[in-house]
């Protein structure tokens, strides 16, 4: 981590429950502060910040105020706050950002960095998707010597049932009661997949762990306590997997869900000018490259190079991309209905869960 | 008239068909703006329907609980209009929140419609807009039922959708139609302008044509004008053949007279030098005699050509009047009875009818001289010179008769001819009396005709073809 001269981080737990911590980092401004900039995001502060980094050194004057949450989290804290907002919202919950938005909550802005989005990464010029997340499955190889790693879900759901003991309460994927990400691409996979069922079923008989967030998952594959991880997010998994070279990252090759990190300018928001600039820096082509090359995101527009791109990302022919659009359809995801059913299967499914 | 003064044929042309055109191209927008709002709100309204019914299918009873599982496709569909918000809720009739959104308008018509025969136990939908959440929504409820062993259970699906797409698709229907009406403007107005052009063209052919030619050139102007503008044209070249023949007259006039004056003038010249260098006393008295002679002849002479200048400028400016024409016959007679008397001889005025006429007095007076004065010029001592005047059909007839000479038929209709003299003819005279007189009566559309008297003599008869009715019976 870079040194914290300039970084003061106060840590607030707003709440006793796991993964309902509020972190809040401030950035103090490079020069005389001239305005306060609120953020809320779901992004792991040390991922986004060599970006606020280079937005401070454009505007000197901005003291940023990053509250970091988990992203279901994050939708509450809104509604709660309400009609109290941050000045920009970035989250990966596609979902719930979108239920905002159709809700009325977000203020239009049109600019030429917003024009140059493509038409599935803009919906009414009031939300932005700036980054693609594929969910990814992780494998801790060392814990499977000699196998054969799988590369689609069939494949995973073979490996879970011959090495059924092996892999007892070694499976891991997202809290989709907590995480609305993890929600997202699990009720995607509801819909989309034939081996849902069989998934849900093999899950639950395994005694599947249920974490926050991907660098959870990801820090519990290290350190051996799970061995498989499903449906992370794919750019924290392979700057993971660069320093851990036991992590293999596969995309399935049945589908690979992309999901977008979006954001929106709430309609309340009390600095939005400053909360405008970012959102064009961040759109920008400077500001896309930075979070592909520093924040190993991978950037919406196509003219950025690296690894971590869409265009790179769209070679790998191995894996067809299925990108969740922005738009109505996404109510279906926040539907209390359907919420409701899926979750019920969830908790039927995992009788490890400790029910309230 | 003095409205039309300076008033543009092609503008009032151009104005009245821009003002046409635009009446039309505004009511053609106002109606395909109309067209372009019903066909977006049926086009939506038909996605919308479709939406809420995918949704209605979805609906089960489960362990007797309403149970829904949103439809991906129904979601599909709408995003068809990608730009726009949905909400949506889901309700049991007796008032069960299901889900979706719990506080969407409800308009009291949505209950209790009929049933849609293409989708048994399905409702028909209605639609209605609302504002909702900062934006209008247009609505759309419809009710499903679900037969249940003992009872059937109602639910309500509301289905709701932002505008915009519906406004642009209808934006983009009616500008289209305002570019294709602006099209048809500027082409109208184009060929309208060009139409105008062409129409107006004759004139300014016209124009240029009579602009073109010299003042002297009074010649039938030679231009192809369409039917319209012919009478124009004949009037004009009317109107300048005329001024043509006044012109021509007043010529050959101006050469006559300097003509007719200086003859005599160099006659008299000549008498008077030869009446200085004359010893004789008598000859000399004699010759002085023939200077008086001269001289008066060219007094007439000059007088009648005065008076003839005098009456053509009449002709030009002077009115007709009403006047009474035998008053205005006795009153020349008398006038010139005295110096009648003079040479012996005798005017009679025979007329006993009361004509009233239209005419100019002093021409009518000049005619009635000139004729009377030849008369009793052409008179012997003794003789009368009778004037009459008789009413005939419609019209009243004028003789002056005396018992001179006369005229042989030969030179009858040369004596009209201005300066005519007859060879034979040793009385002096200008020449001009008769041409005068005829002058005149061609001016009160009157007929002048020569004839012979009995035994000897002459006859000049002058018929007034159209004349005013008697006012107070003959006298």
């Amino acid at each position: 981590m870079r040194p914290l001269v300039l970084l003061l981080t106060v840590v607030l737990m707003i709440s006793s429950t796991r993964a309902q911590a509020e972190v809040l980092h401030e950035l103090r401004p490079l020069g005389r502060e001239q305005s306060v900039l609120r953020i809320y995001g779901a992004a792991d502060f040390p991922v986004i910040k060599p970006f606020f980094d280079a937005f401070r050194e454009r505007y000197p004057g901005v003291r940023i105020r990053y509250s970091e949450f988990g992203t279901r989290n994050l939708y509450q804290r809104f509604l709660e706050r309400y009609p109290d907002t941050p000045d920009l919202m970035l989250s990966s919950a596609m979902d719930l950002q979108v239920k905002l938005v159709n809700d009325g909550y977000a203020q239009p802005y049109r600019s030429p960095e917003t024009a140059a989005l493509p038409a599935w990464a803009n919906w009414r010029d009031e939300i932005f998707g700036f980054t693609y997340e594929p969910a990814v499955i992780a494998i801790n190889r060392q814990r499977m010597p000699g196998d054969q790693l799988p590369r689609n879900r069939a494949e995973l759901l073979d490996l879970i049932r011959r090495h059924s003991d092996k892999l007892r309460g070694r499976i891991g994927t997202f809290d989709i009661a907590q995480v609305g990400v993890g929600y997202l691409t699990w009720s995607y996979d509801s819909r989309q997949s034939a081996s849902y069922g069989r998934m849900l079923e093999s899950f639950g008989s395994h005694q599947a762990r249920l974490f926050p967030s991907s660098a959870a998952m990801l820090q519990a594959l290290t350190d051996g306590e799970i061995t498989v991880a499903y449906n992370l997010l794919g750019s924290y998994s392979h700057a993971w997997a660069k320093r851990h070279p036991e992590i293999q990252v596969v995309l399935p090759s049945d589908y690979t869900t992309l999901v977008m990190r979006t954001a929106f300018i709430p309609d309340n928001a009390a600095n939005p000018t400053d909360a405008k600039r970012l959102l064009d820096f961040l759109l920008s082509r400077e500001g896309q490259q930075l979070l592909a090359d520093r924040s190993s995101l991978y950037p919406i527009r196509e003219d950025i190079t690296g690894e971590t791109t869409a265009s790179a990302l769209r070679r790998d022919r191995r894996s067809p991309l299925r990108h969740i659009p922005l738009g109505p359809s996404l109510l279906i995801q926040t539907d209390q209905a359907s919420r409701r059913a899926l979750l019920e299967q969830w908790r039927r499914a995992m009788p490890n869960l400790d029910l309230p | 008239m003095a409205r039309l003064v300076g008033v543009s044929i092609r503008r009032q042309l151009l104005w009245m068909a821009a003002g046409l055109l635009l009446a039309l191209a505004l009511s053609s927008y106002w109606a395909a703006q109309a067209y372009g709002e019903r066909a977006a709100r049926l086009s939506y309204d038909r996605l919308l329907t479709g939406a809420a019914l995918q949704i209605a299918e979805n609906i089960q009873i489960r362990n007797g609980e309403v149970v829904i599982d949103l439809p991906r496709s129904a979601f599909e569909t709408l995003a068809l209009a990608p730009q726009d918000r949905v909400f949506y809720a889901i309700v049991e009739t007796n008032g069960q929140f299901i889900t979706g959104y719990p506080d969407l308008p409800i308009q009291g018509l949505a209950w209790g419609r009929g049933a849609d025969l293409n989708n048994p136990g399905v409702t028909l939908p209605v639609f209605y807009d609302e504002q909702y959440s900062g934006e209008p929504v247009r609505f759309l409820t419809l009710t499903r039922q679900l037969p249940e062993t003992d009872e059937v259970r109602e639910v309500q699906v509301q289905l709701g959708q932002t505008t915009r797409a519906r406004q642009l698709l209808a934006e983009e229907i009616s500008w289209r139609a305002l570019q294709l009406l602006a099209l048809f403007f500027v082409v109208a107005m184009v060929l309208i302008l060009g139409g105008i052009w062409l129409v107006l063209r004759p004139l300014h052919r016209l124009n240029r044509g009579l602009e073109a030619r010299s003042p002297q050139d009074l010649s039938p102007l030679q231009v192809e004008v369409p039917r319209e503008i012919q009478p124009l044209l004949t009037t004009i070249n009317r109107f300048m053949q005329q001024l043509g023949g006044t012109l021509d007259g007043l010529k050959r006039f101006t050469a006559e007279a300097a003509h007719q004056i200086r003859t005599p003038l160099a006659g008299l010249k000549s008498q008077a030098q030869n009446a200085l260098v004359e010893e004789d006393e008598v000859r000399r008295r004699e010759q002085l005699q023939r200077v008086v002679q001269s001289s008066d002849l060219l007094s007439d002479t000059v007088s009648q050509l005065l008076s003839q200048a005098t009456l053509a400028h009449r002709f030009q400016s002077q009115a007709l009047e009403p006047l009474t024409l035998d008053k205005l016959i006795t009153d020349v007679c008398r006038d010139v009875a005295v110096s009648a008397l003079h040479q012996g001889v005798e005017v009679a005025y025979l007329g006993q009818v009361l004509v009233p006429l239209n005419g100019d007095d002093f021409a009518l007076r000049q005619m009635l001289r000139n004729l009377l004065e030849n008369a009793i010029k052409y008179s012997e001592t003794g003789d009368t010179v009778e004037v009459d005047l008789q009413r005939v059909e419609r019209g009243a007839r004028l003789t002056v008769a005396d018992q001179g000479p006369g005229i042989p038929d030969s030179e009858k209709s040369q004596v009209f001819e201005r300066f005519y003299r007859s060879p034979d003819n040793p009385r002096p005279g200008s020449g001009l009396g008769l041409a005068i007189a005829r002058e005149i009566a061609v001016h009160h559309r009157a007929l002048l005709s020569l004839k012979d008297n009995q035994p000897r003599g002459l006859v000049v008869e002058v018929l007034f073809v159209e004349v005013g009715s008697v006012l107070q019976g003959e006298a």
